[in-house]
């Protein structure tokens, strides 16, 4: 019986993975088979077709089953999702709206030289210039998928091999749906809110560019959102099962990019608790021994690239590569950081809705526009971007509501908190300290391309859940209203940039 | 610059009655009463009219839509239902389309706007009388939505310079306000269409139409079973048993608190701790004094300067006496008259400061000719190349230019010389004491004369021209201090006030320059200060003797305002409205009794002679120092009338280019610093000074003056009524002047916002005392913070550079 449970709820989680990872490689495969390198428009069509049928099957369930239409919005929301994500992932070619790509010949120095190397040489990369220094998970991930896929295609051109990788990051940003929706059930969210919740993060453009680019900010993301469940998890019931898998979650994670580590605050945060519980009901041992496991997993898996970097070229640990000081065209640093962190900048708000990093400077604007556009331009017309823009600003105006209303929750009216408190708290210091580094590295490092959300795009996740959670209790106020009334724009939008940025692709 | 103007103005006013007629709906009235709607009609479109560049457009219009209006108010029906009239009047007055198509000037947009108003306001009124009305009166939030799509179009379309065209371009500049009117837009429908499907009742309550009912008040709209009583409850040691509940009622008001020891004890010390901080640096006490003139009719307008030797140069330093921006030729050469023209056109800017002209050359001797017919010099240093001072040889045969060599500061910081506007009237200071012909001749003198009086006291030296101004904004302080004690009749609040006053930075930064601005501010401030006396006295049935006391000082504040700076002349018209206002409140209250009678005749006589005779007086006796220096041989009445022409035709032409200037709107939000002086010192420091507003107060102001709107239109208070029009009558005057300005012209607003600030917080339901203390304790921690950038202390530049500048626009390093 219980070999049964285990076995149901293995294929339970399982499934839907597999049959995601199916679909990722599976349309890859279709579409660079039959539609080429710039599949564009009928990617497009593909993906207008799809969301319109589970709009209508929507539709009709939810008629029948009106009880039951919340989860029918939830799928719907989680689908449209992973159609987006996927639907952008085909129609970009890996060298459209990349960073630090560069050229994808095995001697250069991007991202896309370092995937050939591990390609084509089977080696990891003999220096740490450039992009070299990064975290290999990513490229070693994506270097077995290449493999796989390429080798079912039959290509071998750089290109292909390249562009192959980009599925890794397209099943990331799905993945992190899915790690979202499991983030609400762990905080007992109402199905309602949990829709709202996933809305903003299934339709933050920045996680789909993310989804179609050689890039670990994607798979980063991922493992940060995996992290916040499984800390949610572990401060329920800090099993074995959960510590392993926590530490594995940093180990890879950390394995993917150093930035994953600054989250581990809060887990550590958690495990302090649970040590003055733990030692106050005399158990200290045995969590003794869970938090050396832990360490002994996620710190080799994690750092054994940064300390075969130390040994072989002397790399430091937290290596960034400068970015030419206060010459370097990008440079923003010589602006207060008031003027950066804290005041609006309206005036580049209201100037174009495009973030340009060689003269932008204000964080909290350029984090809102390169959220819905990367740091890229569209040949869009203007109508659909700016109405965009100001309906995310609007949006995030919401946020903020949400953000004061917890914390007024736990600050000025703690004694409205339950016994499960950490419902309410934890997703507020996820929310705040990751913004918090953001800004504090924007700041360390003043240069237009720190302010990119795509080092951001984990914020999605907090965020929509603290609007949800908010919504969820102000449920009849003038703000639900408005924010759920600003969702659903959003979200129509956004789908339509997705479509029209395929359209120009 | 008027378009901006007009729309700032429009839309304040659509949010403030807006919110204003939200407040009425929520205790059961519709609107204001006739009186108001009508007076705010007028004053609306009389602004506009003033403000427009097209004058006659405006005029035309503003005088049809006042026919319309009366029109319709003679109508027959709204007899029987007075209450949806004003309504309809008063949301047409506020509504901005109107206002904003007459700011765009063109003839088919403005009357056309016209008659659609006319429609979209007979049908609404018609629509409430004949149809329905719960479902017309349902969609004010569609309607204020409608009309912020309608301004942002109106901006968008006309002064933005968009076009609808832009919506479906992909190149040139992104329509980002068409884009967001046009989201507006979609708001509005959504909302007609959410709110037609949902239903939602509105309440009525009584008064809407009852064909009775002319004028409600708020008392007659309010559920009966509120009382006016205030309850107290006080806790003894037994409160279950023993809690004593006390009750006070209107009649039984505290007795007025007295102006004590304790008080005076505060004012001073406030004072005296403000003035040191001013005088902490506020400038050396040595400048150089004795004056070399250059003149080509004196044939002294050429300058041989011998060395000795040959000698690497670096610089030449020139400390110019009373003329500015004179013109050099200079020369050098190893032998006397075999010269090479180093620089044929060697300008040298600023009056009383050290003037660097880069100078590298190696040469014994050094040919210098002035270029303009005459040229004072109070001193030359000559650097080397490594910044030591060379002495001439020949220094005795020009003992003037190189007998106060140990005067040079090696670092010229504003502590050393004049900085912005010190140029002209520290200058006129000197030259009013000395006689001389007097540059500066665009404000009234007697701002000028005080400042001469530093001079003649403390000598022509960076102390000696600031001295007066340091003075002058030292005597704000007690002034504050009374003001903020007559708001409210508390030590704690009055020293608050006072703090705030002497945390603004801007009155700081103005004590310490030698402008005319902090004494005209000051004057003001006493102007205002007295009038509100003289209202207490009238509301406290003082005496006579009492209120003429406080209606002299008040004219004679009024008259030394005016010979300061024309600045006064706004203070003059903001405390006659004043006065009549108190005038006919009292006659109101009491009615024309004969006592009233015999007080209102008392107090004309007493007017004229305080704000007629006496600024008169000091006025025209003010310029008997320009006189002397520039008319000699003219009428003191007529030196007067000339130099008003002229003050009048230079202001409404002075129109230029400048880094720091700021348009009336910039003010609010301390956009535009206003740099007056910045120096390097050494490689890592800066010392800069400059005018700008604390961005607490600047900020909080804004906030208290929104409710100062609150409390005077709604809830009838009159302090805040009077602190509002101190703040208005200030700031008014440049909606309509279309001159280059800075923000220190918002200094005599900004003492308003002070008082504001203070009596919003201590009218706040919860907690007062402690909000105000908080604001207190920020603004001091906001002046510590940027002490360094108004007062021109070094400080690091990589501090002012990321912690300072708050604002892209700050620039202090």
């Amino acid at each position: 019986m219980k070999g049964n449970l285990l076995k149901n709820r293995i294929l339970r989680k399982m499934l839907p993975i597999l049959v995601l990872c199916l679909a990722i490689c599976g349309s890859y495969l279709l579409t660079s088979a039959m539609l080429g390198d710039n599949p564009g428009k009928p990617v497009v069509y593909g993906m207008a077709a799809a969301l319109v049928a589970a709009l209508a099957m929507t539709g009709v369930y939810a008629w029948k089953n009106p009880t039951k239409r919340d989860n029918a919005l939830l799928m719907l929301v989680l689908f449209s999702g992973i159609v987006l994500r996927i639907g952008y992932m085909l129609y970009t070619p890996c060298n459209v709206r990349s960073h630090d790509l560069w050229g994808i010949l095995i001697e250069e120095k991007g991202h896309a030289g370092y995937l050939l190397r591990l390609i084509v040489n089977g080696q990891l990369p003999e220096s740490y210039e450039l992009q070299l220094y990064q975290q290999p998970l990513f490229y070693l991930l994506g270097a077995g998928v290449s493999k796989v896929l390429c080798g079912i295609l039959g290509r071998t051109d750089a290109y292909a091999l390249v562009d192959a990788a980009k599925t890794v990051s397209c099943m990331a940003a799905c993945l992190t749906l899915f790690a979202m929706k499991d983030i609400c059930d762990e905080l007992h969210m109402k199905r309602r809110s949990s829709v709202i919740a996933l809305a903003v993060m299934a339709f933050l453009p920045s996680a789909w560019y993310a989804g179609g680019r050689i890039a670990p900010d994607g798979l980063a993301a991922f493992f940060i959102a995996m992290a916040f469940l499984y800390t949610l998890r572990w401060y329920r019931e800090h099993s074995w099962t959960n510590t392993i898998l926590l530490a594995l979650i940093y180990g890879l994670g950390v394995c993917t990019k150093i930035s994953v580590g600054v989250p581990a605050l809060i887990t550590a945060a958690v495990f302090l608790v649970e040590l003055v519980k733990e030692n106050k009901a005399k158990r200290l041992g045995n969590y003794v021994l869970k938090m050396l496991t832990f360490a002994a997993i996620s710190l080799p898996i994690g750092l054994w690239y940064n300390f075969r970097n130390l040994i072989l070229f002397g790399q430091e640990l937290g290596y960034v590569p400068g970015q030419g000081g206060w010459q370097s065209p990008l440079f923003c640093g010589d602006r207060s950081v008031f003027a950066r962190s804290i005041v609006l900048d309206f005036e580049n708000l209201f100037a174009t809705p495009y973030a340009n990093p060689n003269e932008d400077y204000n964080i909290p604007i350029y984090y809102l526009k390169s959220a819905l556009f990367g740091e890229f331009t569209f040949k869009v017309r203007w109508l659909l971007p700016i109405a965009l823009l100001f309906v995310a600003f609007a949006l995030s105006a919401m946020i903020v509501w949400a953000v004061v209303g917890r914390l007024r929750r736990v600050v000025w009216h703690p004694k409205k908190l339950t016994t499960n408190s950490s419902r309410v708290i934890q997703p507020l210091l996820w929310f705040l300290v990751f913004y918090v580094s953001g800004v504090a590295f924007a700041n360390a490092y003043p240069y237009g391309c720190s302010m990119d959300f795509r080092y951001m795009i984990f914020l999605g996740v907090p965020a929509g859940i603290l609007l949800g959670q908010q919504v969820e209790t102000e449920e009849t106020s003038l703000g639900s209203r408005i924010a759920i009334g600003l969702l659903l724009a959003y979200s129509i939008l956004a789908t339509i940039w997705c479509f029209s940025v395929g359209v120009i692709s | 610059m008027q378009t901006v103007t007009i729309f700032i103005l429009s839309a304040v006013f659509f949010i403030v009655g807006s919110w204003m007629h939200l407040l009425y709906r929520r205790d059961g009235l519709w609107s204001p009463n006739a009186l108001t709607v009508w007076g705010l009609f007028a004053l609306s479109r009389g602004v506009v009219v003033l403000i427009s560049g097209h004058k006659e457009i405006a005029v035309a219009a503003a005088f049809l839509e006042g026919l319309c209006f009366l029109v319709f108010w003679l109508a027959g029906y709204p007899r029987k239902q007075p209450q949806i009239h004003k309504l309809v009047l008063f949301l047409a007055t506020i509504q901005p389309m109107f206002l904003l198509s007459v700011a765009a000037g063109v003839d088919v947009i403005t009357f056309l706007s016209l008659g659609v108003e006319m429609l979209f306001f007979f049908a609404l009124a018609l629509g409430i009388e004949k149809l329905d009305s719960r479902r017309i009166l349902r969609f004010y939030p569609a309607y204020f939505s409608f009309v912020a799509f309608g301004m942002i179009w109106a901006w968008s379309l006309g002064p933005g310079g968009d076009r609808l065209g832009q919506l479906f371009s992909t190149t040139g500049k992104p329509p980002m306000l068409l884009v967001l009117g046009l989201l507006y837009l979609v708001v509005t429908v959504i909302l007609v269409i959410v709110t037609h499907i949902f239903h939602r009742e509105l309440n009525y309550p009584k008064g809407l139409y009852d064909a009775d009912v002319e004028d409600l008040t708020v008392e007659e709209c309010v559920d009966d079973s509120f009382t006016t009583e205030t309850v107290l409850e006080t806790e003894t040691s037994e409160p279950t048993e023993n809690v004593e509940v006390e009750k006070a009622t209107e009649t039984n008001k505290p007795t007025r608190a007295k102006f004590g020891w304790k008080d005076l004890a505060i004012m001073l010390g406030l004072t005296g701790i403000f003035g040191v901080l001013v005088f902490f640096g506020l400038g050396a006490k040595f400048a150089p004094e004795t004056t070399f003139k250059m003149s080509q009719e004196e044939k002294t307008s050429r300058l041989t300067i011998d060395l000795g030797e040959s000698t690497e140069l670096s610089e030449i330093v020139i400390f110019l006496g009373g003329e500015s921006h004179r013109t050099f030729s200079v020369s050098v050469g190893e032998k006397k008259n075999n010269w090479t023209v180093v620089d044929k056109d060697c300008v040298v800017q600023s009056v009383y400061t050290w003037n660097h002209v880069e100078f590298e050359q190696t040469a014994r001797f050094i040919y210098l000719v002035s270029r303009n017919s005459t040229c004072l010099i109070n001193e030359i240093i000559i650097l080397d190349k490594d910044g030591n001072v060379v002495t001439p040889v020949n220094a005795e045969d020009f003992p003037e230019l190189f007998d106060e060599q140990e005067k040079y500061p090696h670092d010229t910081t504003y502590y050393y010389r004049m900085m912005f506007d010190e140029v002209y009237h520290g200058r006129t200071g000197y030259e009013f004491l000395h006689g001389i012909h007097a540059y500066e001749n665009t404000h009234p003198p007697l701002g000028k004369v005080f400042i001469s009086w530093g001079i003649k006291a403390f000598g022509m030296t960076p102390f000696g021209w600031r001295f007066a101004c340091a003075i002058c904004g030292i005597l704000m302080i007690p002034y504050a201090y009374m003001f903020g004690w007559k708001l409210s009749r508390k030590t704690g609040v009055a020293t608050a006030a006072t703090l705030i006053m002497c945390t603004m930075f801007m009155n700081y930064t103005l004590s310490r320059i030698a402008t005319v601005d902090i004494i005209v501010a000051l004057f003001v401030l006493m102007t205002f200060y007295y009038m509100f006396s003289f209202m207490l006295d009238v509301r406290e049935k003082k005496s006579f003797w009492w209120q003429m006391l406080h209606l002299v000082l008040c004219g004679f504040s009024v008259g030394l305002a005016m010979a300061t700076k024309w600045t006064g002349v706004y203070a003059a018209a903001g405390i006659c409205a004043l006065f009549f206002i108190i005038l006919i409140g009292r006659l109101i209250k009491e009615g024309l009794t004969k006592k009233n009678v015999l007080w209102v005749v008392k107090l004309f006589f007493v007017c004229v002679v305080s704000f007629l005779v006496i600024p008169a007086i000091i006025y025209v006796l003010s310029y008997i120092p320009f006189k002397r220096c520039n008319f000699p041989d003219q009428t003191l009445i007529q030196v007067v009338l000339d130099n008003a022409e002229l003050m009048l035709s230079y202001h409404k032409v002075t129109i230029f280019e400048h880094a720091y200037s700021a348009e009336w709107y910039e003010w609010l939000i301390d956009r535009m610093p206003l740099l007056d002086a910045i120096t390097n010192v050494g490689m890592t420091k800066v010392s800069s000074v400059s005018t700008f507003l604390n961005p607490l107060l600047c900020f909080g102001g804004l906030v208290a003056l929104f409710h100062h709107f609150y409390l005077w239109f709604y809830k009838k208070d009159t302090e805040a009524a009077y602190l509002t029009m101190f703040y208005l009558t200030m700031l008014a005057p440049w909606w309509f002047i279309v001159r280059t300005v800075f923000i220190y012209q918002y200094m005599c607003s900004a003492m308003a916002l002070v008082f504001m600030v203070t009596y919003s917080l201590t009218k706040c339901k919860k907690h007062a005392n402690r909000k105000l203390w908080i604001f207190t304790i920020l603004s001091i921690l906001f002046f510590i913070g940027f002490f360094a950038c108004i007062n021109g202390y070094p400080i690091s530049r990589s501090f002012v550079n990321d912690v300072s500048e708050l604002f892209e626009s700050w620039g202090f390093a």
